[in-house]
């Protein structure tokens, strides 16, 4: 197999692996819950992995190469969720990684007001 | 932590003649290390408060000093400078001001007298108050 062909077994899984996040949007949209946790686990990326595995099954050449670079993904960030300290002290990543509305911003629009 | 309270320089250089009402861009120098620029951007993890702006001595040419952000909209504007000694407790004071990280600073200086038989320098400094995440 020359050099294209390796570029090209490499670039379609690649290209699951890329598309992955969005993927994973859409998963979360579709079950009802952005980033839902599940003993730290996005459930968006479980569905994912489910999807892309039952999918794999099915097809076979640039298909399945694509499914699986989407599943290794879902897999990584699973995997990732199982690591991460806060599930291990029974947090959730998606509540920690929630955006904080205490900031320099807010700080210095207090302190204005302060200011009379 | 806790807000840095700093000290800008601006300065600006009236030229010789220019008539009066004129508007020049004025250089700001947050830190002598960086020297005077006509912009300085807040850091990302920076939200900035400009609370005052004074003159230590009075200036050869009178002027008004415009402080804009993101190099359009004017957020402030000065009583003539000669008036903001800083020996001065009752003197005019700006409305303090908000900048959000990544916004830029830049500032406009307007004489208001014709400009003399050579350039003049005109130094004002402004009170910041830098929050820091």
């Amino acid at each position: 197999m020359g050099l294209t062909g390796n570029l090209k077994e490499m670039a379609i899984p690649a290209l699951g692996a890329w598309i992955y996040p969005t993927a994973k949007d859409w998963a979360n949209r579709f079950v009802g819950g952005m980033g839902l946790p599940l003993g730290g686990v996005d459930l968006g990326a479980l569905v994912v992995a489910v999807g892309a595995a039952y999918g794999m099954e099915k097809t076979r050449g640039n298909t399945r190469a694509f499914l699986a670079g989407l599943g290794i993904g879902a897999i990584a960030q699973i995997i990732s969720g199982f690591a991460s300290p806060s599930t291990l002290l029974g947090g959730s990543r998606s509540v920690q990684s929630a955006p904080t509305q205490v900031g320099p911003e807010s700080e210095a629009q207090a302190y204005i007001a302060s200011l009379g | 932590m806790p807000p840095v309270e700093t000290t800008v320089v601006l300065t600006a250089t009236i030229p010789a003649g220019l008539p009066a009402n004129q508007k020049v861009v004025g250089e700001l120098q947050l830190d002598p290390a960086l020297g005077a620029q006509t912009q300085l951007q807040v850091p990302q993890t920076e939200s900035w408060v400009i609370e005052d702006l004074y003159v230590s001595a009075e200036q050869g040419i009178d002027c008004i000093v415009e402080l804009k952000k993101n190099l359009r909209d004017t957020i402030g504007r000065t009583a003539p400078i000669n008036s903001l000694l800083i020996s001065n407790p009752s003197r005019p004071r700006i409305k303090p001001v908000m900048l959000a990280r990544g916004d830029i600073l830049t500032v406009e200086v307007q004489n208001l007298t014709a400009g003399g038989e050579s350039d003049t320098d005109i130094t004002t400094y402004l009170k910041l108050v830098r929050f820091v995440r």
